[in-house]
């Protein structure tokens, strides 16, 4: 799991590579908040950074700004943001938090929380991947589902219909073209007293 | 003043549950980054001050409060704390004391580091 990191004080920023690394993420790690945008929006991009608030240039809320604002990524899934603040400093937490961060911790960061936070933000993208999956599917699914719209010109005496490109179509054949259905032919009552009315007496008698 | 005052042990020792086996002592490698980023933002404090530059005054000693009490570097990162605190509120006049205090307590820090990393009990 490829994990983004934005810290410019390199005490800090050492000591998440070393957590980090040691559960086994591949940290990639950027020293400004400009850097940080430029691999958040690039390709192939990490689902799950760390960004320290408070660094020169763009800071930490400002990319999570700017991360939001972007359209979507393809794989559909929103990276998942934590915020690094110093302690004690409840507007930064706000801050962070409106700027659209998932989550934060606090400076000195404690490594057992900073992997136990890291979790819970594998979990969220986990689920918007399974989410996305999900509406791939039924967007395929519904691609394919077939359905009569609209206003049908119909004959009122043998009821064929006239199709788009103006072809009068027996009912049963445009039907069958344009739903998912299937048709099993067989006679109503009333024609088949009009047109086999010794067959119709047949069966009036067999019924008895 | 001993070592115990200076540097907190119990940071240091939370620090060497990150070790990993085959990697480089921990403490020695973050009290490297301590000392070498420490005095880069000594003298940009400096500057900041007779520059008048509030705005920078926080954000350096910002970024340094950070990086002591990352090594247990307390009383350090208090006087980080409250020049960032006099920054924030634009006031700039009368650090220079602070400043000069907070350089005492860097070499001090420094040098509790450097004991504890050649002779940690």
């Amino acid at each position: 799991m490829r994990i983004l990191i934005a810290e410019d004080e390199p005490t800090n920023r050492r000591k998440l590579e070393i957590t980090l690394s040691q559960s086994g993420c591949d940290v990639v790690a950027t020293t400004n908040g400009l850097d940080a945008l430029a691999v958040l929006l690039g390709e192939n991009a990490p689902h799950l950074a760390i960004l320290d608030l408070m660094m020169p240039g763009l800071d930490g809320s400002d990319v999570c700004r700017q991360v939001r604002a972007a359209p979507s990524a393809p794989a559909g899934i929103a990276p998942y943001l934590i915020m690094l603040t110093g302690n004690g400093e409840k507007e930064s937490v706000v801050q962070g938090l409106e700027a659209g961060a998932n989550d934060y911790l606090t400076k000195p960061f404690d490594p057992a929380e900073l992997r136990a936070r890291v979790q819970v933000g594998l979990q969220m993208i986990e689920l918007q991947r399974k989410l996305a999956d999900r509406v791939k599917e039924l967007e395929a699914a519904l691609s394919n589902v077939r359905q009569l719209q609209g206003l049908l010109p119909i004959c009122s005496a043998c009821k064929s219909i006239r199709d788009d490109q103006n072809y009068w179509q027996r009912v049963d054949t445009y039907i069958g073209a344009h739903a998912d259905v299937q048709f099993t032919h067989g006679i109503c009552p009333d024609c088949l007293v009009s047109l086999y009315p010794d067959l119709a007496d047949a069966v009036t008698l067999a019924r008895g | 003043m001993c070592n115990l005052d200076v540097i907190d042990r119990s940071v240091l020792d939370s620090l060497r549950e990150l070790q990993d086996e085959d990697q480089r002592d921990i403490v020695a490698e973050l009290a490297e980054l301590f000392a070498a980023d420490g005095a880069a933002r000594l003298v940009a404090l400096k500057q900041a001050i007779e520059d008048a530059d509030a705005g920078r005054l926080e954000r350096e000693a910002h970024a340094l409060k950070s990086s002591c009490a990352n090594l247990g570097a307390k009383q350090m990162s208090l006087l980080c704390l409250k020049l960032e605190m006099l920054g924030r509120a634009g006031v700039v006049k009368g650090t220079a004391a602070l400043l000069s205090q907070l350089c005492g307590e860097f070499d001090r820090a420094r040098h509790a580091l450097e004991a504890e990393i050649s002779s940690p009990v």
